[in-house]
């Protein structure tokens, strides 16, 4: 663990705001558990990854230069931190450099503000270098769903597992392909979205024997719980914060 | 056929073929400078060096050819190397020609001019033989019949060439063999592809399993080989390094069964071979790739197909539902050039940007980069509609201004539902995703009214 308490400014995302909200409040209790200094900013919105994607990369630089402003102005040293719970949204802040590549005062800030964002499970055991848990899983099979972006672009990987199994879960061997969200491609091509999901679901026949599915990213928890709920399973979809804090539903008994 | 026999079949042929691909290259996989990630990046860098200086290449590469007695011909678009390829077969008065497996040559839609010519055309690629005994198109670059379930192909052969019924894949391909050796002997030419030209050589370089390209470039009196411009690599020195990559990521095999080096036609002391050998170099769009940095990375591409087969996309849909020669994510950001974005700005978006495909390109290109690219330029290009570009500008607009974000997401809460879950509305984007998914209710406080509401001051209770 670190000496000083770091200072961790939460980067929630919309998606969380709004549709994650027990993942957005266990992210918080799980950093204070670790001995951090947890920032809100109120003024954070979206990381404009719905437009990015969709090639609206006028309306994503005005998102893109609306949350550096926001950020830049929030750290207050060089060693803060910008924390996520969702991988994607932390894998979007890191194009922004190519985003705004030809704005020099934006590529500064970039330059000050981009080294300091981390995935939540990638700061807990890259930076604090976590290896005990505070909650007991050993009764637990777990499913971990890897987020292509946050695997692919953040190098996220090793972590959720070691924090999954640092708290004694018994973790099922998954395929890491796609689970067919990619925002705007899951309603534009609704079909082709679901039989990747369905794939994703009957690719190992364990994962429907386990008790919780996890990810890193909220964007493919929402796709994964939309389709299990239509399944009858007794399977349950939760975010990694979830699953590793105390204080969550999982845990109350 | 039944859709999903179809759609089985694709999902078996390419996943299988993309776990042989991972085990392949596994096995180079160190940190060494010359495993894996090494030869990937040796690769790009070569490619690089070639499009840097593209023309030079190819002169070179022309000059060697020729100089080993070759005839070199150079086709600015399609029409022209069907033109090309058309009136060198009139000058040798041909009634038969083979054809081994050219990509090229269905981008340039060969064979249906051919065959108005009145030449009979055979495909000796045995997945190619099968399509095109039912007239119909590759679906994947390597892999052309991986569509087809075995048991068509059963009762294909049993009809015509009273093969059984539950005949193995190798009694298949023996009768595909028996039909085909005729055809080979009466054959005055042969057509094939190229892997790679070699430019300080002049030597088309040609990989394969069957044997029938070796046959159809040494048979007929007259071979034609028809191949892009961007296939040069500069030195025979180079050809380790794109072999030992290309038939690891095509097939999972750490070689190919056959590897044919082809340097001019046969000379005078040597028993077999063509009399005569051509050249065919196709640009058809490839210097507009060129003359385009953010593009340029596509020209790396050396067919293996290994992005197709570990696409998640394409191994729901196969390839015909992309239209097109070139399919799969390497499709996806060829085709929009070859066939003009316009035509064809709807295949970047078949892509849930999932990046397996960039991942898995032996000479590294980023093709979920250039999937975001093309993307961009069709909504530039005002190709999306007005009502996106709207909901984009309204989005924008919304998560920049704090008074706005604070409603909208206040609003969202009105939205009806019941258990948890949104109800089904009749609202564009939710009912595309209520379709096959639930989704969650947004009722109850957001986030940042529980962080309000208790937890900024659990954290200041807690002395931060």
């Amino acid at each position: 663990m670190l000496q000083t308490k770091p200072r961790v400014h939460l980067f929630i995302t919309c998606v969380a705001d709004r549709l994650g909200v027990s993942a957005a409040e266990s992210t918080v209790n799980l950093l204070r558990l670790y001995g951090c200094d947890v920032q809100f900013s109120e003024l954070q919105s979206c990381c404009g990854q719905p437009a990015y994607n969709a090639g609206h990369h006028d309306a994503a630089k005005q998102v893109a230069r609306y949350w550096l402003a926001t950020y830049d102005k929030l750290l207050a040293s060089a060693d803060d931190y910008i924390v996520t719970p969702s991988g994607s949204c932390g894998a979007m802040i890191h194009h922004y450099k190519d985003l705004l590549v030809d704005e020099p005062s934006q590529i500064a800030i970039c330059n000050r503000v981009l080294p300091r964002v981390r995935e939540l499970t990638q700061f807990l055991v890259d930076d604090l270098a976590v290896t005990q848990s505070f909650v007991n899983l050993s009764s637990f099979t777990v499913a971990y769903h890897d987020s292509c972006h946050a695997m692919r672009n953040m190098g996220v990987y090793d972590q959720p597992r070691a924090l999954l199994k640092s708290a004694g879960a018994t973790l099922i061997d998954w395929d890491s392909s796609c689970c067919g969200f990619g925002g705007l491609f899951s309603v534009k091509l609704p079909q082709i979205s679901t039989a990747m999901l369905d794939r994703k679901l009957d690719s190992v026949t364990n994962v429907m024997s386990a008790d919780f599915l996890t990810s890193t990213d909220l964007g493919c928890l929402l796709q994964l719980d939309g389709g299990l709920q239509r399944r009858s399973t007794r399977l349950r979809t939760l975010h990694i914060a979830e699953l590793l804090d105390p204080a969550s539903v999982v845990h109350a008994k | 056929m039944a859709k999903a026999e179809k759609r089985g079949a694709v999902l078996r042929g390419t996943s299988m073929v993309d776990s042989r691909r991972k085990i392949a290259c596994a096995e180079l996989d160190t940190d060494d400078p010359a495993g894996y990630q090494g030869l990937r990046n040796i690769a790009a860098s070569i490619k690089d060096t070639v499009l840097a200086d593209l023309p030079t290449y190819l002169e070179t590469f022309a000059n060697n050819a020729e100089a080993a007695g070759a005839k070199v011909h150079f086709a600015s678009d399609a029409a022209d190397a069907r033109e090309t390829i058309q009136d060198i077969i009139r000058s040798k008065g041909a009634k038969v020609i083979v054809k081994s497996k050219s990509m090229v040559s269905e981008e340039i839609d060969l064979n249906a001019a051919l065959e108005l010519d009145g030449y009979r055309v055979i495909e000796t690629d045995l997945g190619e033989f099968i399509l095109q005994l039912e007239h119909e198109h590759p679906s994947h670059i390597v892999l052309p019949a991986v569509h087809k379930p075995k048991v068509e192909v059963e009762r294909m052969f049993n009809k015509l060439y009273k093969s059984p019924m539950g005949a193995s894949a190798d009694d298949l391909a023996q009768t595909a063999r028996r039909v085909i050796r005729q055809d080979f002997l009466d054959a005055e030419v042969g057509i094939s592809g190229g892997n790679f030209l070699v430019a300080d050589t002049g030597s088309i370089v040609i990989v394969e399993n069957e044997g029938n390209a070796r046959l159809t470039t040494s048979l007929p009196k007259c071979h034609i080989a028809i191949v892009g411009i961007e296939k040069i690599i500069p030195s025979i020195d180079d050809l380790p390094v794109f072999l030992n990559l290309l038939s690891r990521s095509a097939t999972g095999q750490r070689s190919t069964v056959f590897v044919s080096t082809i340097t001019g036609p046969k000379t005078l002391d040597e028993p077999d071979g063509p009399d005569e050998m051509h050249i065919v170099l196709v640009d058809n769009r490839r210097s507009t790739i060129l003359a385009d940095e953010k593009l340029r990375p596509i020209l790396r591409c050396i067919r293996c197909a290994a992005c197709v087969n570990t696409c998640p996309v394409y191994q729901q849909i196969g390839g015909h539902a992309y239209g097109w020669v070139y399919t799969g994510p390497i499709g996806a950001i060829l085709d929009p050039v070859l066939l003009g974005l316009e035509d064809a700005y709807h295949l970047p978006y078949a892509s849930s940007l999932c990046g397996a495909c960039t991942e898995v390109c032996p000479v590294k290109i980023p093709i979920d980069d250039i999937l975001v690219e093309h993307r961009r330029r069709a909504v530039n290009a005002s190709l999306t509609g007005p009502v996106e570009a709207m909901a984009m500008a309204s989005f924008a607009t919304v998560m920049v201004n704090h008074n706005l974000y604070e409603a909208a997401t206040r609003l969202a809460a009105v939205m009806p539902s019941s258990n948890g879950r949104m109800s089904r509305l009749p609202l564009p984007v939710i009912t595309d995703w209520q379709s096959s998914r639930d989704l969650p209710a947004m009722k109850g406080p957001r986030f940042r009214d529980i962080w309000k509401q208790r937890l900024a001051s659990a954290g200041a209770n807690n002395g931060s």
